[in-house]
């Protein structure tokens, strides 16, 4: 077990610095970090120059790549090219609020999609059954920016006609949010649309999964031989069945972490939350490859961390997955 | 057909010819006895049936994927809509009642109604967004397609190469597979298109146009997942007997991949190619949304909702419109993916 970790933890080292070498050498050579400001008439000739000094970019490309790495692991990340901004600051801030969103999200998701998948799988071809296979559909098929559109429109709309505000439709916190109670309630009213745009396309999957998984365990042979041996029918399926269905949802709930990322981006730049998603865009927009860079990293790292963590809990959770 | 397959075919209809006993349904292939008016029966060997003087007809396995098919009420409906929506963007110019910046200053911010075309509404300058979508869906279903049978065309290639062979480019696979597993795909998207697709460029005589270069993106990070697919396959078939027998009788080792192995991948091939089509329309839409996928003046749907979502939300149509309209294309191609899983490939199938 120990090797197994310390293998994988010494791979996924490898990995991430293949990762990070492919991320440099990728942005670095289809764009110029001072393009930007070269079209900026107000910014001088000795500014661009001091920019390019301060970043080696005279420098050739695994030079550059040296010094990046230097300032990554050292100078947490370095500075952004306009404005000289240290990026690790902004970009703990911004995953703290991205982390609200999809831990909320994710919890309420999993809660909800085992709830569907089990009742799904123990009323087989119900009408109930029919109508969550048909809401998956409908879920992965709807691309989760339009969702939020729709629901910040509906919202919108709430508002006017009753002049009741449930939720809010944009940013993270009102202008004057309090303390103590009244700003988690105002943070609940901020986060509840986004969360929710999150969590249909997370249910729309782990619900499909979690019955999938639950009808095998259902039609397994331990599950034939408790009910054999005279178990009531509820101890059949809550301790016998439910249990070892939940263990492939780990790893789908895992590996998903990317996915659930892309969701937040998409997300946060519609609800304009000063989340991560939000943070990319606007480095993407704003043409500076640092953050942008140190974004990729950053989730590279996550979700390396994360399915590690999966592999884990693993074979903990299941003991025939034997590490070797 | 699959050479794997016909030989089979071949030895059942003999058997079942020369004994000259009624059908048994308890042969392997029951369905290969077709009832006497079936259209969808094709007759290969249908001399053979005359000879015995039994009436039989031999089904291709097309055939049987065929009726499988058009069993699932769900997936033929979807076709059905889905050949629609695509004859539509074809003839985009004949059928849209106007150009896609054609203004009509009459009708400045209507809301959704059947008089002057104007189903989906106008925007705030009065641009028919009805005729906007179909440009739109022309656009976007190209890109897909384009996506899909790009990204096969490689997964296929590379999957068939590095599970046939194994060594050095099966390793060269996976390592990259699982790179590419380590960033969030959409933000890996987000900044290829940002620095290198947002306008068009000229490689010799070829023009590659801006659709196109998103298309190439996405193809890019979308065929890792069928070239794994393809892998295992290979990986599974290349020790079997009718390889053997085809290495023995001097086939290369091209052959062997392309008309031996390949033709057992068919369904797996055909069903992810699909499902690629529809995550390729839900992530194009999501980038031209965001700034970074299809550049104006190209029509994309994607930046449709994003050019709604300027201008406010008294214009509710102008968001709504184009969303459905990606939800309809996403979920009959989905559907029709699963008809396709169904008929294609019945022991991957997942109860459903």
């Amino acid at each position: 077990m120990l090797t197994f970790v310390i293998r994988r933890l010494l791979y996924s080292v490898v990995v991430l610095l293949a990762a990070s070498f492919i991320i440099f050498t990728f942005v670095s050579v289809s764009g110029d970090p001072v393009a930007f400001l070269r079209m900026q008439p107000t910014a001088s000739e000795v500014t661009i120059q001091r920019i390019e000094e301060r970043k080696h970019l005279n420098e050739p490309i695994p030079v550059q790549y040296v010094y990046w790495l230097k300032d990554m692991l050292t100078n947490q990340f370095g500075t952004t090219t306009i404005g000289d901004r240290p990026i690790l600051p902004d970009l703990t801030r911004v995953m703290g609020h991205t982390l609200q969103l999809i831990v909320a999200a994710e919890l309420l998701a999993i809660l909800v999609a085992v709830g569907i998948g089990v009742y799904s799988a123990l009323r087989q071809y119900s009408v109930f059954d029919y109508s969550a296979t048909t809401f998956s559909f409908i879920g992965l098929a709807t691309p989760v920016f339009w969702l939020a559109l729709m629901l910040q429109v509906l919202f919108v709309y709430i508002y006017q006609w009753t002049g009741v505000r449930i939720f809010y439709v944009a940013n993270l916190s009102g202008i004057d949010p309090g303390s103590g109670l009244h700003f988690v309630l105002d943070r609940a009213q901020h986060l509840a649309l986004p969360v929710l745009v999150l969590m249909v396309a997370s249910i729309a999957s782990y619900s499909r999964y979690m019955r999938a998984s639950m009808l095998e365990v259902v039609n397994s042979d331990y599950v034939r031989t408790a009910r054999a041996k005279g178990l009531p029918e509820r101890s059949v399926t809550m301790r016998h069945a439910f249990r070892n269905a939940l263990i492939p949802l780990v790893t789908i709930v895992a590996l998903n972490f990317g996915g659930l990322l892309g969701g937040a981006v998409v997300t946060e730049t519609v609800f304009g939350l000063d989340g991560m998603g939000l943070y990319f865009i606007n480095a993407l927009n704003n043409g500076d490859p640092y953050p942008v860079m140190a974004w990729l990293m950053v989730t590279a790292t996550l979700v390396i961390i994360f399915n590690l963590v999966a592999d884990i809990a693993y074979g903990y959770l299941d003991p025939r997955v034997r590490y070797d | 057909m699959t050479d794997p397959v016909r030989p089979d075919k071949t030895t059942l209809h003999a058997s079942v010819g020369s004994s000259g006993s009624p059908p048994d349904p308890r042969l392997g292939g029951g369905g290969a006895i077709a009832l006497p008016n079936d259209p969808l029966a094709e007759s290969p060997s249908l001399e053979l049936s005359y000879e015995s003087g039994v009436e039989l007809k031999a089904r291709s396995q097309w055939a049987y994927a065929r009726i499988r098919f058009f069993r699932h009420r769900l997936a033929v409906a979807s076709l059905v809509v889905l050949i629609l929506v695509a004859l539509v963007a074809i003839f985009a110019k004949q059928i849209a009642p106007y150009g896609y910046d054609e203004l009509d200053l009459d009708n400045i911010a209507a809301s959704p109604t059947l008089e002057d075309h104007h189903w989906f509404g106008t925007d705030l300058l009065g641009r028919d967004y009805l005729s906007r979508v179909i440009f739109g869906v022309r656009t976007s279903l190209w890109v897909a397609v384009f996506v899909a049978v790009l990204s096969t065309l490689i997964g296929t290639a590379f999957g068939a190469v590095a599970g046939y062979y194994g060594g050095t480019v099966d390793n060269l696979l996976m390592r990259f597979t699982d790179l590419i597993l380590t960033l969030p795909g959409l933000a890996v998207l987000l900044t290829a298109a940002a620095y290198l697709g947002s306008s068009s460029s000229q490689v010799g005589p070829l023009t590659i146009s801006q659709p196109m270069k998103v298309g190439l993106i996405l193809a890019f990070l979308f065929w890792t997942g069928l070239a794994r697919i393809v892998r295992g396959v290979f990986l599974s078939l290349r020790e079997k007997e009718f390889v053997e027998a085809a290495k023995a009788s001097g086939a290369s080792d091209m052959r062997i991949i392309v008309r031996h192995i390949l033709p057992n991948c068919i369904g797996p091939i055909v069903v992810t190619m699909t499902l690629i089509i529809a995550t390729a329309i839900l992530v194009e839409a999501a980038l031209s949304f965001l700034g970074f996928g299809i550049q104006p003046p190209n029509p994309a749907l994607g930046s449709l909702i994003a050019d709604g979502q300027v201008q406010g939300f008294e214009t509710w149509w102008l968001v709504t419109f184009p969303g459905l309209v990606i939800v309809i294309i996403a979920l009959a191609v989905n559907f029709i993916g699963d008809g396709l899983r169904d008929a294609l490939d019945p022991t991957q199938r997942i109860r459903a």
